[in-house]
């Protein structure tokens, strides 16, 4: 088997990957829609974007490879990952191009010179998705995506492209070919295998626990005499609270429990991830407000609920502390407690924030909406479930996305279908009974978890 | 079997993953004041065996009983006498050495604090160091420290040695033999460094595929197995050896060496005297062993 076959086996073999070809193809019909409307007006685009998104996917996927030693001394093998980038690159963008088969007026041979005019094209966007990974431009290269889109959306060069790609397919040819010659180029360069050989990278199809050892990293790269000291004083902290506490009992493990899953945070924290929450939170809070006439902000009850999914409550599994899983239950539960606290104070302070910015806020053309504070039971509603899914799929990052576009699907679903608030359909001892039965709910899960599956290796 | 008052009991235990047999059977008692050596390939189930023993898993048939409590329903007051070692090398990354050692000490009442000092100066550990920092030899000997700091009777090492240095390696195998000074002491050690293992182990546990193919004391394991090297004094070795299936045979005109079982040294002197030879008879070291009994199987 040569080694460019085996380096193919990449696209099926980790299960990370089928989430990607999943988002791909998903990308295929919302592409073709448009067409069936609107006679190949607009909106090529699209077409660029699924080959953009491929060469993120395929350059993080080389990415992987070569960071493992054995790409780099492997006779042969540094050549193989610009092989492996053209030929994907080369069969996707073809078949994108066969689009212009479907574009009016145009004769079989002439249409065959736009089908490859539109594979050149598309692989120059492809390229340049392959090389935000795997040339480490991240800042950059998203910042030129953004201006990108928002370029199509207001200036329509896409349409220049498209434009260009029909009336002149030879000189487009040519000139992306030449683009694409520099692109083998580059792919092919020793640095560029170099400067990946046995480091640590996270990519998307990483195990989460790779994910946090990839974060300690970064961490540790961040690590400041300030830092240093706040460790040291959440020690000291936490450390006397379990010492209060006596040997062997339940309080000192709950105390050292909640340590190790806020310390693991804290020991991770970068500003970066801080700011980049804050924007989050920002965007979500004003982007929502102006979704529809108000049910759109609410879903802001679900989406924070929702964020504990990325916690894991029992972590260091493998770590023997003198803790059975009764303790280790009942620890969990009182950690959960503390987090739904904590999640519902921000969801609290964000409903302040955006009925707030309804006051405040002027109307132009759209106007904001700010949360209902009514609706806090779909937090109370919705937290549970997800800690359910937290505890039970610790690790297993895909489950959890799945989780999460299904639920919020449903939810969006139900929320049509009823036409009306919950509280309005079921009535306030409903909701009452329909809360209790999620955290019911939660709390089984919880102790099988805890008390009948295994906590660490192949089992868990 | 061991015999004497166990501290752990398996009866019947198999545990599956999936279509995999991890456990098949297992049945074993493991008495105090022992040191015993669990060897396996990878995947024979070495350490799904340790795990059962502290309740991390789960047996899916049978019941194992650690310190007269069902695995599974251990509390703290049966944890706080185990130590464990574990494979994944798991440990709280964001802190320092000194840190991580003063946060699992806490939850001890009976921590050494000169059997730590003592460690982290022969073992050169520099406690200032982040443990997301240390080599993996640095952070195996602070899982050890970590594990053997409150004095338990039952401490678990599953691969324990494996990223030590030589000299690291030795200096822990004087450990261990210091720690089992104490007789109500017992350590289960598993690894793939057979040459360590048999310079401290008592008992051996040998495992293939979920199963145990042998348990029994080190001694009578070093008795049954024996090589042999015969060498003729009248200048021609007999076509026929007076030893039935010998486990293995080389030889020469005049010398021969066999790998025998279950043969006496005084058997073995009277069959050479018979073919009117010398004898020289030495036990095999453990890792000929090993092979001998899972190539039996």
């Amino acid at each position: 088997m040569g080694i460019l076959t085996v380096n193919l086996k990449h696209l099926y073999q980790p299960r990370g990957v089928w989430f990607g070809h999943l988002i791909i193809l998903c990308g295929v019909p919302i592409a073709l829609f448009p067409l069936f409307f609107t006679q190949f007006d607009d909106r090529y685009l699209l077409y660029l974007l699924i080959s953009f998104w491929t060469g993120v996917f395929v350059g993080n996927m080389q990415k992987g490879v070569l960071t493992k030693p054995f790409s780099f001394c492997l006779p042969g093998h540094r050549r193989i990952p610009k092989l492996f980038i053209f030929w994907i690159g080369g069969v996707v963008n073809l078949i994108l191009g066969c689009v212009f088969l479907l574009y009016p007026g145009l004769s079989f041979p002439y249409v065959l010179m736009t089908i490859l005019a539109g594979g050149f094209v598309g692989m120059i966007l492809y390229f340049y998705g392959v090389c935000i990974p795997l040339l480490g431009l991240k800042r950059l290269s998203w910042g030129i995506y953004l201006l990108l889109i928002l370029g199509a959306i207001f200036f329509k060069w896409d349409k220049v492209v498209q434009n260009m790609i029909i009336s002149w397919p030879i000189p487009t040819i040519l000139a992306s070919g030449l683009v694409c010659v520099w692109f083998w180029r580059l792919f092919g360069r020793d640095s560029l295998a170099r400067r990946h050989c046995g480091r640590l990278v996270f990519g998307e199809f990483d195990s989460s626990l790779k994910a946090q050892k990839y974060r300690q990293a970064q961490a540790d790269r961040n690590l400041t005499a300030a830092k240093a000291k706040f460790f040291e004083r959440l020690h000291e902290f936490f450390l006397r609270r379990m010492n209060r506490y006596e040997f062997l009992g339940k309080g000192r493990y709950v105390w050292g429990n909640l340590y190790m899953v806020f310390g693991r945070g804290f020991g991770t924290w970068q500003m970066t991830d801080v700011l980049a929450s804050c924007a989050l939170i920002s965007f979500l809070v004003l982007f929502f407000g102006f979704v529809g006439k108000g049910e759109g902000v609410n879903l802001l009850f679900v989406i924070l609920a929702l964020g504990v999914l990325s916690l894991d409550l029992l972590p260091y599994r493998s770590m023997l502390f003198p803790a059975g899983r009764a303790e280790k239950y009942f620890s969990t539960l009182v950690l959960a407690v503390i987090i739904t606290f904590l999640a519902g104070v921000l969801t609290l302070a964000l409903t302040g924030i955006s009925v707030l910015l309804e006051t405040l806020l002027p109307e132009f053309g759209l106007s904001y909406h700010g949360m209902d504070i009514g609706l806090f039971y779909i937090f109370l509603l919705v937290i549970p479930i997800a800690l359910s899914c937290a505890v039970a799929f610790p690790r297993n990052i895909i489950v959890k996305i799945i989780f999460v576009v299904v639920f919020m699907q449903g939810w969006i679903i139900s929320a049509v279908v009823l036409k009306q608030p919950l509280m309005d359909v079921i009535g306030p001892v409903g909701v009452v009974g329909l809360v209790a039965l999620c955290w019911i709910g939660f709390l089984v899960v919880l102790h099988y978890v805890c008390m009948r599956r295994s906590l660490v290796g192949q089992g868990r | 079997m061991i015999n004497g008052n166990p501290i752990v009991q398996m009866r019947n235990i198999s545990k599956g993953f999936g279509r995999i047999q991890a456990l098949d059977g297992i049945n074993l008692e493991i008495s105090r004041g022992k040191i015993i050596g669990l060897l396996g390939a990878n995947g024979a189930g070495k350490s799904t065996l340790l795990r059962h023993i502290i309740g991390l898993y789960l047996a899916d048939e049978g019941q194992c009983i650690t310190f007269g409590t069902h695995a599974g329903k251990l509390r703290p007051k049966e944890l706080g006498r185990i130590g464990y070692v574990h494979q994944e090398g798991e440990l709280l990354e964001w802190m320092t050495v000194k840190q991580l050692v003063r946060y699992v000490s806490a939850y001890y009442n009976t921590w050494n604090h000169e059997l730590e000092e003592k460690y982290i100066a022969d073992f050169d550990i520099s406690t200032r160091d982040r443990v997301s920092f240390l080599s993996p030899g640095q952070r195996q000997k602070v899982a050890i420290l970590l594990a053997i700091g409150f004095n338990p009777e039952l401490l678990i090492l599953d691969e324990p040695a494996s990223a030590l240095d030589p000299i690291a390696r030795s200096q822990f195998l004087d450990l261990l033999l210091q720690i089992i000074q104490d007789e109500n002491r017992t350590i289960i050690i598993s690894s793939h460094i057979l040459s360590d293992v048999e310079k401290v182990i008592d008992h051996t546990i040998i495992m293939r595929k979920g199963r145990i193919l042998r348990d029994s004391s080190f001694d009578s394991l070093r008795e049954e197995f024996l090589k042999v090297t015969l060498t003729s004094l009248n200048g021609q070795l007999p076509k026929e050896l007076p030893f039935e299936n010998p486990i293995s045979c080389e030889r020469s005109s005049s010398q021969a060496v066999l790998t025998v079982q279950n043969y006496a040294s005084s058997d073995l002197e009277a069959k050479a005297k018979e073919i009117n030879c010398t004898v020289d008879i030495k036990p095999l070291p453990l890792e000929e062993i090993y092979k001998i009994v899972v190539n039996l199987e």
